[in-house]
């Protein structure tokens, strides 16, 4: 009967330290430029002299700037608590 | 064997050790909104001591790594216990009066493991744990911090360089409201945990609950509001050094660190690394300087505060031994009474010589060097005139 070798437990879990590297890369970079794309177009929005469209464009973006924010952060709390 | 007294006085010495870890760590979550503006600083620890107990009963994942991965549960001793958080409270109280944002986490750890080896030798310690679940995250999380943080401003700066200041800046302390909330949070659902697990692992070698036991829900409310009250007093001197010391934080900054700091800092808490949140925040902030124009950080400050982290281990495992050592030399149900007391003597006298450098809400802002000569000596204040450009914003 042939023996069953169990490999060695690694020392150090690489994967999970590599699946912190990416998952907080980019949650932290995606909501630092969502956040950062939705300030710059709410300041574009606030120049009242520029073109309806234009403003309304940014007004669009500030909107979904702020959806993707709000919606990340409850992702965030739900793969937190549930996972 | 049932020792209720032991018992009594080390869930006492636990709860005062996660006092201190509150106000040692308070810097993390709030030192970037307080040094931009965006918080009050009374308004900013109030926020985040109440956010650290919502924090604390989040999760559980490192009080379990924390009870079962780092000594051998069958070797430990209530003795064991209380020097290590007594070696652990030693150093966190020198750490702060040298305004040094060292690792509780890591002074918990090197405590308990320097007791451990006082009481049971060096093999009752799991090596593995220490290096796989303490030291290996520990290093690469704080990297991982700086990197990401360095990334994240670079491009904030760039995308916003038209941006009118106006808007940016209050935009980006409104973010930086939110951001140093859900970082206190993290830290709360990390660093809670930490006392959690002690407490849970004295339960365990008092038998009082049995080996792999969860964590009752009292221990998890005492300790959430235990390290609540510790944010709210404000560990001011840390504070400072995070806030003034490393760079001169701009919103922008401010938000993208907090940001980094709070995904790590959860991502490895959902993966039940015991982490240090303090490392973490030091690298974030230190990665947010890194990411302006002028790459304006202070290093001098940041090798001092590394060559800290590089001791922490080593000198809270020598306090914790050494505790050891006295409460069994004096009988371990006197013993504990005397080094308890002898904790608390010094403890009272680090309080006393630091209101001699008085730093609180009051002067937490000013001007870095102005109260930072007693351990930092001179001032580099080229730095702040390298980022002015970026201060206004």
């Amino acid at each position: 009967m042939a023996a069953t070798v169990i490999p060695p437990t690694p020392l150090i879990d690489w994967h999970a330290l590599f699946q912190v590297l990416y998952i907080s890369a980019a949650s932290s970079i995606g909501l630092v430029l969502l956040f950062t794309i939705g300030v710059y177009a709410l300041s574009s929005f606030q120049h009242k002299d520029s073109v309806v469209l234009y403003r309304g464009f940014n007004g669009l973006i500030v909107t979904v700037a702020s959806v993707g924010i709000l919606g990340m952060v409850i992702w965030g709390f739900y793969y937190i608590v549930n996972k | 064997m049932h020792n209720t007294f032991l018992l009594a006085i080390v869930v006492v010495v636990a709860v005062g050790f996660d006092f201190t870890n509150g106000f040692h760590d308070t810097a993390n979550a709030v030192a970037p909104s307080i040094a931009t503006g965006a918080l009050k600083p009374r308004v900013a620890v109030l926020l985040s001591s109440v956010l650290n107990v919502v924090g604390a009963l989040l999760s559980l994942k490192v009080a379990a790594t924390i009870a079962s991965g780092i000594v051998s549960q069958g070797d430990i001793i209530l003795p064991v216990v209380f020097a290590g958080l007594v070696g652990a409270i030693a150093w966190n109280v020198t750490t702060w009066y040298f305004a040094i944002p060292s690792s509780s986490s890591h002074a918990l750890i090197g405590g308990v493991v320097g007791a451990m080896m006082a009481h049971a030798g060096a093999s009752s310690v799991l090596w593995s744990g220490i290096v796989g679940k303490v030291l290996a995250p520990s290093i690469a999380a704080p990297a991982f911090a700086l990197g990401i943080a360095a990334v994240a401003t670079t491009m904030s700066r760039r995308l916003t360089h038209k941006t009118d200041d106006t808007t940016k800046s209050w935009g980006m302390k409104a973010g930086q409201i939110g951001s140093s909330s859900l970082l206190s949070i993290a830290h709360g659902t990390n660093d809670a945990q930490k006392t959690m697990g002690v407490i849970t692992l004295a339960l365990i070698a008092n038998g009082t609950v049995g080996a792999n036991a969860s964590t009752p829900m009292w221990v998890v409310l005492l300790c959430g509001v235990a390290i609540g009250l510790g944010t709210y007093i404000g560990g001011w001197r840390i504070i400072r050094t995070m806030g003034q010391g490393f760079t001169r934080l701009s919103p922008t900054q401010g938000f993208a660190s907090q940001i980094t700091s709070s995904a790590v800092i959860l991502t490895s808490s959902h993966f039940g690394m015991p982490l240090s949140t303090t490392y973490v925040a030091t690298g974030s902030i230190l990665g947010s300087g890194i990411g302006t124009k002028k790459r304006s950080v202070r290093w001098s400050l940041a090798g001092r505060v590394g060559l800290a982290w590089l001791i922490t281990l080593p000198c809270a495992a020598a306090c914790g031994a050494v505790s050891f050592y006295g409460a069994r030399a004096l009988g371990f149900s006197l013993g504990v009474v005397v080094v308890g007391l002898l904790l608390a003597i010094y403890c009272g006298l680090i309080y006393v010589r630091s209101r001699r450098d008085k730093i609180n809400a009051s002067n937490v802002n000013d001007k870095w060097g102005e109260h930072a000569e007693a351990f930092e000596g001179p001032a580099e204040p080229d730095v702040d005139a390298e980022n002015s450009e970026l201060v206004g914003v």
